[in-house]
């Protein structure tokens, strides 16, 4: 008899908890982004205003950026949020995205020891890289081909030097942008990171990080993020009117001038560029 | 180091403040195990037995397979589920991609081979001994059977346990099927390894603290089953 | 009498190997009938034959004058069987007990019949009734399964070494339950058992088993090899106290005899002689069924047992510890052929 009860409230409780999964249908968006967009906390910030302002509920994965291009292009998702530019474009090209919008951007620093060995503070970026490969100062790279990942690697190419694979002060942590951070501090080496990152870092740090920011506001650190609906021509059963609503919301004024006052622990990060 | 005790302090604030978000990641970690579990149980605890139980030709066989998918690491089988689940894959159309539903069919991939084969051992060892007792106080075959399913259940609750515990702590199925999709498919474990990659580590501390807790009430439960 | 048992050409095997070879041998019904015998003489093997838990190799078990099969209905209903290795549930006692009636749908009145089972093993209910089978002391969990086999009131009650391993009070307590069930019910009791003066006292039939072979006992002794061939053509077995057992040629020097022993000092067959070996009177044993006593006799390393008349032990005073001469004919040398 007491078994048979406990077996009965067991039945109940699992029955409960599963029914609820597959309740209620509001109308909703799916978008892939990446981890380091995610981590910023904008995307937890504007999502409510979304909501209110449209109806339609955000969910989003963040992933690496090859594998939010690859949800985009499985069909698996409605948007993409990303920062490769030049991979978007190709991205577009393929057929796989419509409709790419540039929707704000921050900004990448090269960071390092205070000590500073291959003494690249204020230097140019190309500069810089030319001084850490000659003096053969360790370098730690995320090596996971993010949208990170692949913004380094423009940075070498365009410092007119085939990336140092194979050189054993280039350390490829396979890693988010923190957990490569943190091996760069052990190794005492330079990386290249998102300010948003950095800023949190610094904070985790109590204010005193390890690493500090020794080249920033060259040109070509800039760190574009746009809106991409994913091809309906490509992928029939997308949410394509839905995404674009998306798309038009976030370049949308008063969206913009949120993104511009967002904070990241007290420090603003976006500069919204949506025309 | 310190973020051990900070973290540890952490879980008992984040329960009794009701996070909403810790409390998300907890409903949606027992929605998905209640899911695996009754799917893995209903279908290993029979098939386990029966493995155990009877004897058939490719026995040795089936047992082998069963016991090599003990080792199905939990990336390369959210992988898998992900080809067949995605919108491109075979199962596409039934919209469990970033799911709970989808992250459960992952995880009972993985909870069946480990109930089965734990299922197996424990009827292994008692069928002989059981049989003999039986058949000497009368039984028939159906009551040797069903009461020697019922002998056997201190081991099928230790291969219950240990499936859930299997199920209840993974994180490569639940990342790669599920999304990490905040209030829908955010686990305990994929928002540990989130608040980790993000360098928050008393956070992670204290929603694996706060793992451990439910861990607990669910051995506690197990441990009044046993002694019936 | 009736025969409850009916074995012909019963041939078993265990992992190829042959473990029992027994022609033919009929079990009357409603007596106890005591096996003895070495380990891996078969005894359990023809236990469980008997209970039709195993089906033979080759031959057939009769009980009650029909075929049968494991699971067989009418065979389910009445016999039963003690295991030596322990036969509880999980489960407390009074569910163990319990257990035999509820397949049977005998469960009218299901608390007196547990309870009268129990006290019949010397177990108060209200002490053990709900001890959990796993709380019980090795000769306490002996006396309940037999408990939980007697609820039944079984018609043959097969028993394997089922005071081995027990305390002296557990031991007896099983002891009296048997005879009581015998006793009570008229069952058919088999019981195999170490405990030679149980056997003797308590048996109404006693047959001897040896690599797969069952005889009734009597003088025949085994006697296992290895033989040794002498100059002069005959077969011996070298004893510690420096006589020798003479036995005729053996299928292989390695084959165990059987060897027909007496007190008669001039035991003849008519063409030979009989050969004489001197020991030591062990034990005497009142076989209670027949009246003869069972003399243990010590001849260098080898025990014989011998059945004789209380007047020839009064006659030849025998008591332990006397020294006395039995007498064989090695030309009726019997070989135990697996």
């Amino acid at each position: 008899m007491k078994q048979g009860l406990k077996v009965f409230t067991l039945a109940l409780a699992v029955l409960m908890l599963t029914v609820t999964c597959f309740a209620g249908e509001t109308r909703t968006l799916m978008m892939a982004t990446t981890t380091s967009t995610d981590n910023t906390g904008l995307l937890d910030y504007l999502a409510p205003y979304f909501t209110e302002e449209t109806g339609i509920e955000l969910k989003w994965t963040a992933v690496g950026t090859g594998k939010a291009l690859r949800l985009g292009q499985n069909c698996d998702v409605d948007v993409l949020l990303v920062h490769a530019p030049a991979a978007e474009k190709q991205y577009v090209a393929d057929g796989y995205g419509i409709n790419r919008m540039e929707v704000m951007y921050n900004d990448f620093v090269i960071i390092g020891p205070p000590s500073d060995p291959a003494e690249v503070s204020g230097k140019s970026v190309s500069q810089a890289l030319k001084a850490i490969a000659e003096s053969q100062a360790v370098f730690a790279s995320r090596g996971d081909d993010s949208g990170t990942n692949k913004k380094e690697i423009s940075l070498w190419t365009s410092a007119g030097m085939a990336v140092p694979e194979k050189a054993s002060w280039y350390r490829q942590t396979g890693q988010g942008m923190l957990a490569t951070i943190n091996i760069a501090v052990e190794q005492n080496a330079y990386t290249m990171t998102d300010r948003g990152t950095y800023i949190k870092y610094s904070h985790n740090a109590g204010g005193n990080p390890p690493l500090k920011i020794l080249v920033e506001g060259d040109d070509i650190l800039k760190n574009q993020y746009s809106v991409i609906a994913v091809n309906p021509a490509n992928c029939p059963d997308v949410k394509f009117t839905t995404a674009m609503t998306f798309a038009k919301w976030l370049t949308r004024t008063k969206t913009q001038e949120r993104i511009a006052g967002f904070k990241l622990l007290g420090k603003k990060l976006f500069i919204p560029n949506a025309h | 180091m310190d973020f051990i005790a900070a973290g540890f302090v952490k879980a008992f604030v984040l329960l009794a403040q009701g996070d909403a978000a810790t409390w998300s990641a907890i409903l949606v970690t027992l929605r998905v195990t209640m899911l695996s579990m009754s799917a893995s149980l209903v279908l290993g605890i029979p098939l386990g037995f029966l493995l155990g139980y009877q004897a058939f030709p490719g026995r040795r066989q089936v047992r082998m397979v069963v016991d090599t998918m003990l080792f199905l690491p939990t990336v390369f089988v959210g992988l898998l589920v992900y080809a067949f689940i995605s919108s491109r894959g075979p199962l596409g159309g039934a919209g469990l991609l970033f799911t709970v539903p989808g992250i459960a069919v992952g995880q009972t991939i993985l909870a069946m081979p480990i109930v089965m084969s734990l299922a197996a051992s424990a009827t292994e060892e008692t069928a002989g001994r059981l049989r003999v007792t039986l058949m000497s106080l009368g039984a028939s075959r159906r009551q040797l059977f069903l009461t020697s399913l019922w002998e056997t259940r201190q081991g099928i609750v230790v291969a219950g346990l240990v499936a859930c515990g299997r199920v209840m702590t993974e994180v490569g199925i639940s990342m790669m099927v599920g999304g990490n999709i905040k209030w829908h498919t955010r686990t305990i474990t994929t928002a540990i390894a989130l608040e980790t990659n993000k360098g928050l580590f008393a956070m992670g501390i204290a929603l694996g603290m706060v793992l451990m807790l439910i861990a607990f009430s669910l051995n506690i439960g197990a441990m009044l089953l046993k002694q019936k | 009498m009736d025969f409850i048992y009916q074995i012909r050409g019963l041939k078993q095997r265990y992992n190829g190997s042959p473990v029992l070879n027994i022609d033919r041998l009929d079990i009357d019904q409603g007596i106890i009938t005591g096996i003895m015998g070495p380990n891996g003489s078969g005894k359990t093997t023809l236990l469980r034959l008997l209970a039709f838990i195993d089906s033979p190799w080759q031959g057939e078990v009769r009980c009650n004058g029909r075929a049968a099969t494991p699971f067989s209905e009418h065979i389910r209903r009445i016999v039963t069987f003690l295991p030596q290795t322990p036969s509880l549930l999980l489960r407390s006692v009074y569910k163990n007990i319990s257990y035999g009636l509820k397949i049977r749908g005998m469960t009218e009145r299901l608390d007196e019949q547990v309870e009268k089972a129990l006290s019949m093993v010397g177990l108060s209910m209200s002490t053990f009734g709900h001890r959990r089978s796993v709380a019980l002391s090795g000769g306490e969990a002996q006396r309940v399964a037999l408990a939980a086999r007697l609820a039944i009131k079984p018609k043959v009650l097969l028993l394997d070494e089922p005071t081995a391993n027990v305390d002296t009070e557990s031991a007896l307590r099983i002891k009296q339950a048997v005879h009581r069930a015998k006793a009570r019910w008229n069952t058919t009791v088999i019981v195999v058992s170490h405990d030679s003066q149980w056997i003797y006292e308590g048996c109404d039939r006693i047959l001897q088993m040896y690599q797969g072979r069952a005889w009734d006992a009597g003088n025949k002794n085994v006697v296992p090899g290895p033989w040794q061939h002498a100059s002069d053509g005959s077969w011996f077995r070298p004893l510690t106290n420096g006589h020798k057992i003479m036995v005729s040629p053996p299928p292989s020097p390695d084959t165990t005899a059987m060897i027909a022993f007496s007190l008669e000092k001039s035991l003849k067959d008519g063409q030979s002689q009989a050969c004489l070996l001197d020991g030591t009177v062990s034990r005497l044993i009142l076989e209670k069924k027949t009246g003869r006593i069972a003399v243990s006799i010590t001849v260098g390393d080898v025990v014989l047992t011998l059945k004789t008349s209380a007047a020839t032990v009064e006659q030849e005073s025998l008591y332990p510890g006397k020294q006395i001469t039995v007498s064989y004919l090695p030309g009726h040398t019997q070989w135990i052929v697996p």
